[in-house]
């Protein structure tokens, strides 16, 4: 949900790195060390041939859009993408005061429910955990 | 379990070894030392050390580069570590601390093992044996809870002046560290922040030493299945005492289970908590503190991401808690949607 927002050459270049810094150290075995030398080379490779996918980018932009009912431009599927959530944002912070009452159905309120509800069920789609049961 | 150099020229092990010399005597020496790989905040060692008088077991917590939650103060942690020590709280003795390019604590390495909430079924089988386990943390935490807040000294922590104020105070922090480490506003963060401070009123009012992850994870199980030491007191506060009672049920640890921590059904744990303080929480303070919680969580993994992302930390587990994040999304998603979208 956030990591396209991210700088993919930074994200790539940090994994280089920490297989380099942290992983390769505790390496003993020979193969296993060249693998890791190897992976890390390969990131490196990627920084300037790789982008986020800028189709699903531009999907999560447009599910904001509607939501927030104003179309944005951004010169990037990255930069659209952030104006149309700041869209989204303000219609959020007038939730629980936009109709005076306080109880959380300001205008849009529909709108950025079913777009966190959306949200949720594209990223689901993506997603793979379990790592931290490791 | 990850082997490091046991004593180094320089660095970290050297600053160690120093340490180790200084407290047990000159002709004291590592001979063990291990990263562990399940911290998440302070970078944690277990080490042993040959001294005159036999092999003494260390547990070593080292201030990370770029943790993701709590202030990563070496003297407010042995504060605390002390504090609780003296109102009978089980935790590690504390053998002394050092300065340095990151700071350092060494405590004694307590017997047993931490049960994660992942596993606590498998190592304790017995329904009964973890519904004492989590009665006896019910109990713990009653006695931190009830301890005289204003005879603690926890510089830099202070008591806040209004005890009604804690909710508004804890979501303007966390909205402060939202809007430091996010690149793009992400919709249902927006929302929480903004019921948290729309309902901000919904606090219990009191005030409490709050540990605030007082749960199945953080605790040292002997052989027994009693607990032998309360772990990892960084992100302690003086603060709404509910707060500890919703994390220790946080969805996030329970899943789909019927027992908090996977150990004890809430009402019997929040039972024996009210025998020993005379006081439970409403059912909305609650509700207010795990919303609170979940969102607290999801924004650490934005901030840790971040770190990533700014090369203040290598540790990949950091970026991915971009991903790991979406099971307390979904928490969120559903402690919001069950009722309390607008109400």
């Amino acid at each position: 949900m956030t990591l396209h927002s991210m700088s993919l050459p930074a994200v790539l270049a940090g994994v280089a790195r920490a297989l380099r810094e942290e992983v390769l150290p505790q390496v003993t075995d020979d193969y296993a060390r060249m693998q890791v030398k190897a992976i890390a080379e390969l990131m490196g490779n990627l920084v300037p041939r790789v982008t986020w996918d800028t189709g699903l980018v531009a999907a999560t932009a447009e599910r904001s859009e509607a939501a927030a009912g104003a179309q944005v431009r951004g010169e990037t599927p990255e930069e659209r993408l952030r104006l149309a959530r700041e869209a989204v944002g303000a219609l959020v912070d007038g939730l629980y005061d936009g109709d005076g009452d306080g109880d959380g159905d300001g205008v849009g309120a529909a709108a950025v429910r079913a777009l966190v509800e959306a949200e949720f069920t594209a990223e689901e789609e993506l997603v793979t955990t379990g790592s931290l049961k490791a | 379990m990850t082997a490091v150099l046991v004593e180094q020229e320089s660095g970290f092990g050297a600053e160690l070894a120093g340490f180790v010399r200084e407290r047990f005597g000159p002709g004291a020496r590592i001979t063990e030392m291990d990263r562990r790989g399940e911290g998440w905040s302070w970078e944690t060692y277990l080490v042993a050390v040959e001294t005159a008088s036999g092999t003494v077991r260390l547990a070593v917590k080292r201030e990370p580069a770029d943790g993701i939650l709590g202030s990563y103060d070496v003297g407010l942690e042995v504060a605390l570590l002390e504090t609780a020590a003296a109102i009978g709280i089980p935790v590690p003795a504390v053998y002394g601390s050092r300065t340095g390019a990151r700071d350092f604590y060494v405590m004694e390495r307590v017997p047993g093992s931490v049960p994660m909430p992942w596993d606590v079924r498998k190592r304790i089988p017995d329904l009964d044996r973890r519904r004492a386990l989590g009665t006896e943390i019910a109990s713990i935490m009653a006695r931190l809870h009830t301890a005289d807040i204003r005879a603690m000294r926890l510089p830099p922590l202070e008591i806040p002046t209004d005890a009604a104020a804690t909710g508004a105070e804890e979501a303007a922090r966390w909205r402060r560290v939202y809007e430091e480490n996010r690149t793009v506003r992400i919709p249902l963060i927006d929302l929480a922040l903004a019921w948290l401070e729309a309902r901000a009123d919904h606090v219990s009012g009191r005030l409490a030493l709050v540990h605030n992850d007082l749960r199945i994870g953080n605790v040292i199980v002997d052989g027994d299945g009693s607990v032998a030491a309360v772990l990892d007191w960084e992100t302690a506060r003086f603060t709404d005492p509910a707060a500890d009672l919703a994390k220790f049920d946080i969805p996030t640890f329970r899943g789909r289970s019927p027992l908090a921590g996977q150990v004890i059904e809430m009402e019997r744990y929040l039972a024996a908590y009210a025998d020993l303080t005379g006081w439970r929480p409403e059912e909305r303070a609650l509700r207010y503190w795990t919303c609170m919680e979940l969102t607290k969580g999801i924004i650490g993994s934005i901030k840790a991401s971040k770190s990533f992302e700014r090369g203040t930390t290598a540790d990949v587990r950091y970026l991915n808690m971009a991903y790991q994040m979406h099971h307390a999304l979904r928490w969120l998603l559903e402690t919001l949607r069950d009722g309390e979208w607008g109400d």
